[in-house]
């Protein structure tokens, strides 16, 4: 068995040849892969992880989820084939570019228990508005920073993906931290910059483009 | 715990978050019949995984996040 790491540009994979992952090829893609491990811990999931942001520090990639495994190079191969055309116009999405994340969330001293059902969605629409009003005001800071930004499932916060520029990167993020300190109404983390995974499937472009 | 564990482990979430409910999933579809009969046609975002290499993406980012805490 083996495990699939990211699909990436033919031209640019010679860059991991010292990766000690192996590359398969086809058009003008390439395919990072390597064994799969026989255990599937937190660890090992983070360590998957770990190796992708490895690989897409010196190359365009698409990741693939974790867990993904083939039982052989030839399999690994044939889906290359099979989706290469769709990998390689998604991947032209994603040239260049970076995956920022947000949190947003009210404080815990909001989480005080509601004494009624009536209090209970009181508070549920409260949180509700204010994460969209939140969402409102990045969407307008994001504008002619991100190339698109994506929310991602998550009723009881705000989780964003934008999809940066990796030169940008560091700058939006400075953007972003900023706009968070003047909230005291809400918990707000940026990581990144990561592979860009919530923009690597098809249908993942229908966050707003900006 | 300090200020600099605290966002390194909201960095291991959104690392988790990511390696196990985004990026790129095999698409398959596959048609359930009996007999000859097209009973059921079901399209499948398939991780081609035996169940225990699989396990951490039906767990979910969740548990293994709140693990990761």
């Amino acid at each position: 068995m083996i495990t699939l790491y990211a699909v990436t540009w033919r031209a640019d994979a010679t860059t991991l040849y010292d990766s000690g992952l192996d590359l398969l090829a086809d058009g003008d893609l390439a395919m990072v892969v390597g064994s799969a491990p026989a255990t599937t811990t937190r660890e090992d999931a983070l360590s998957f992880g770990r190796t992708v942001e490895q690989i897409a520090s010196a190359v365009d990639v698409l990741p693939f989820r974790y867990g993904t495994t083939v039982a052989d190079a030839d399999e690994a191969r044939v889906l290359l084939r099979e989706h290469g055309s769709a990998w390689v116009a998604r991947l032209q999405k994603v040239e260049g570019c970076a995956e920022l994340a947000i949190r947003a969330v009210p404080p815990a001293a909001d989480e005080k228990r509601a004494q009624s059902g009536a209090e209970h969605l009181g508070k549920l629409v409260s949180r509700s508005r204010l994460l969209n009003a939140a969402e409102g005001e990045l969407g307008d800071l994001l504008t002619g920073r991100c190339r698109v930004v994506r929310r991602l499932a998550g009723h009881e916060e705000l989780k964003l993906s934008c999809l940066v520029e990796r030169a940008s990167a560091e700058p939006v993020r400075s953007v972003l931290q900023e706009w968070a300190s003047t909230r005291d109404d809400l918990v707000v983390s940026v990581t990144g910059p990561w592979a860009p995974y919530s923009f690597a499937a098809d249908g993942q472009d229908a966050g707003v483009a900006l | 715990m300090t200020e600099l564990a605290v966002a390194d482990d909201i960095a291991l979430v959104d690392l988790l978050d990511r390696v196990i409910g985004e990026g790129v999933v095999i698409g398959g579809d596959i048609v359930l019949s009996i007999a000859g009969v097209d009973l059921v046609y079901l399209g499948l975002r398939a991780i081609l995984a035996p169940a225990h290499v699989a396990g951490p993406s039906a767990i979910g980012a969740d548990a293994l996040a709140r693990e990761a805490l």
